[in-house]
């Protein structure tokens, strides 16, 4: 595959056969020696054969290889003249990061850590199974759910409503139609509300460790040895199943309406037909469900931060700093002086990353710009960046989401044979508590790229710039 | 008759070769049960009717093990195995038969990782020598 250098931080991989646009891939030399013969930069070229593409098929510096996107694509389509494609957006529609600030300080938490990891263990469902028994929703009110994302959770006393004015979208996102979602999807949705699963997904207790914006940090509630909490998960089942049944339909749809694939996860229809319009309503309800999820896990956490620190939600000041969609499509409008224009913006393993001043933007982030949360592994460290005006103009308002991995699960499980994980963690003084140990293996710090490689790229290419860095206290995974 | 687990850097691969389609599609829920859990201790104590149709044997495959997946899900069960018959249709493949497993039981069956989906990228059934072979991709 040919690679040209373009800078320090992008490459390109030029239009060639059936691509409609180039790919373009922010990386570092070193990086890019690693991504070289890697299956990725074949995906970010396959993604720039989907018709209605704008201007290239973008990968950012955390890629990886995927099934159908690599995983850190972006690629924004046409909204009359494209297509949108579920495999742009995966099967965890609206996997999320949210981070919860407070007004503790690591000598505060320091004496209850265990008992707090305890606490949030026993009251967020972690892993295979189901959720809690006092959370059983019957279909009428998960058809809300669906409808209303995040603010049905807070209409049902699990959130603030101020809570919602600092999550993209609102938390809630527009057009969602739950009829479309089938019976399977909700039988496996029921339970699932307020449960992390399992895989990569976490809840941690941080601190601030580092400030490298005090004004931007200052806006977002951030200061130094500042305690927060960060969730990370998504739509559960119920996403997963809405992500298979279309699938189904678009393989079928993509050759009906003539659409070429190089790869058949790929399959997509246009933005404008049934079949393209019916997995946008299908996929909105399922992202408000992880809406609703990341405020219900919000709702625990606030509960078990006062159980254990002995003061109330309020008198911790546990507010959300912001919530972010890693896995979606959305239309979203761009203006770089010639016109608006509409485009559907896939981003899978990808951030949104508005710039200060954007209206989308909540009124106290507007002089720094939109907050973007990049979670690292749970030994080492994670980030709080916040979007740029080049960002908006170069990648439609998008950066990276995380560290990508480095390992195989398999390679980490077997370089983690007879090891001790979670004595190992004690010592860098993380508290670790999961469902399984497999889990903690597969996702132990090296198997995992160093997150600030990732971040470092992403700064020098003026797409997000850094605000904090936070290392982790405590973890509960699946 | 056998399967491995294929290296991917995110998620999980699995290849799967057998003498005959239906001893294929019987060992790949076989090796998706290994993914979840060690498959040698689930026990073939309930068994489930399946009758599922695709437009290709590798579609049908991805059917069988989406079915299982959801059944896993929601009902806790863990199909391992499979008796199945599998034929050509006028507009492509279909497969009935059983699927043998039990309700998983977290003190014999310790998980390791949820499977999300089994994915399309790279899926394939194919003629493999006088036998057959096929791919499949799960997203973690």
């Amino acid at each position: 595959m040919k690679l040209q250098k373009i800078d320090d931080c992008r490459w390109r991989i030029p239009r060639e056969g059936k691509m409609r646009v180039d790919g373009i891939v922010y990386a570092s030399e070193a990086m890019m020696d690693d991504l070289r013969g890697d299956q990725c930069l074949e995906q970010v070229a396959n993604v720039a054969h989907l018709p209605g593409i704008l201007e290239a098929s973008l990968a950012m510096p955390d890629i990886h290889w995927g099934y159908g996107f690599p995983i850190g694509g972006v690629a924004a389509m046409d909204a009359d003249e494209g297509v949108i494609s579920p495999g742009g957006v995966g099967y965890d529609i609206n996997c999320g990061v949210r981070l919860l600030r407070t007004d503790l300080t690591r000598a505060d938490v320091r004496p209850v850590l265990r008992d707090l990891v305890t606490r949030l263990y026993q009251s967020i469902p972690t892993g295979v199974g189901r959720g809690r028994k006092d959370l059983r929703l019957g279909k009428p009110e998960l058809r809300k759910v669906l409808r209303k994302g995040a603010s049905w959770a807070v209409a049902n006393g699990m959130g603030w409503k101020r809570d919602l004015d600092f999550l993209e979208e609102r938390g809630r996102i527009e057009g969602a139609d739950p009829d479309l979602v089938s019976d399977r999807a909700y039988e496996r949705g029921r339970p699932q509300l307020g449960t992390l699963g399992s895989g990569n997904h976490f809840g941690e207790i941080q601190y601030v460790s580092e400030i490298f914006d005090e004004a931007a940090a200052r806006a977002l509630g951030l200061f130094r040895d500042g305690i927060t909490f960060t969730i990370h998960c998504g739509s559960r089942g119920l996403g997963h199943q809405v992500c298979s049944d279309h699938l189904k339909t678009m393989v079928r749809a993509a050759s009906r309406y003539g659409i070429d694939l190089p790869d058949r996860q790929l399959c997509c229809a246009p933005l404008r037909s049934p079949e393209g319009r019916e997995y946008l309503a299908a996929m909105a309800a399922a992202a408000n469900f992880a809406f609703a999820n990341r405020q219900v896990i919000t709702h625990f956490a606030r509960e078990s931060f006062a159980e254990v620190l002995g003061r109330g939600p309020g008198g911790l000041g546990m507010e959300v700093v912001y919530d972010v969609c890693h896995n979606i499509a959305k239309f979203e409008e761009f203006d770089n002086g010639d016109g608006v224009r509409r485009a559907c913006v896939h981003r899978k393993g990808a951030t949104r990353a508005y710039p200060p001043g954007h209206a989308k933007t909540p009124e106290p982030y507007r002089e720094c710009g939109q907050p973007v949360l990049i979670p690292g592994d749970m030994g080492r460290y994670s980030y709080v960046l916040v979007g740029t005006e080049k960002a908006y103009r170069q990648t439609f308002g998008s950066t990276c989401h995380g560290a990508g991995r480095r390992l195989s699960r398999r390679q980490a499980k077997r370089e983690a044979r007879g090891r001790r994980l979670l004595e190992e963690m004690e010592e860098r003084g993380v508290v670790v508590m999961a469902a399984g140990m497999s889990t903690v293996a597969e996702e132990m710090p090296e198997a995992y790229k160093d997150v600030a490689q990732v971040v470092d790229v992403v700064e020098k290419a003026g797409i997000s710039r850094k605000v904090a860095e936070l290392r982790p206290l405590g973890v509960i995974k699946g | 008759m056998s399967y491995r687990l294929l290296e991917h850097t995110a998620d999980v691969g699995l290849e799967v070769t057998a003498a005959t389609l239906p001893e294929l599609f019987s060992e790949a829920l076989g090796g998706m049960v290994e993914v979840v859990t060690d498959a040698r201790k689930i026990r073939p104590l309930r068994e489930l009717s399946v009758e599922l149709e695709a437009e290709g044997l590798d579609l049908l495959l991805l059917e069988l093990l989406t079915e299982a997946l959801y059944r896993f899900d929601v009902y806790g069960e863990l199909f391992s195995r499979a008796r199945l018959e599998i034929a050509e249709t006028g507009e492509g493949w279909s497969l009935s038969g059983t699927m043998a497993g039990e309700e998983a039981d977290p003190a014999r069956h310790p998980m390791k990782v949820m499977i999300k989906a089994v994915t399309y990228h790279q899926l394939a059934v194919e003629r493999a020598g006088a036998g057959w072979r096929a791919t499949v991709i799960f997203d973690i």
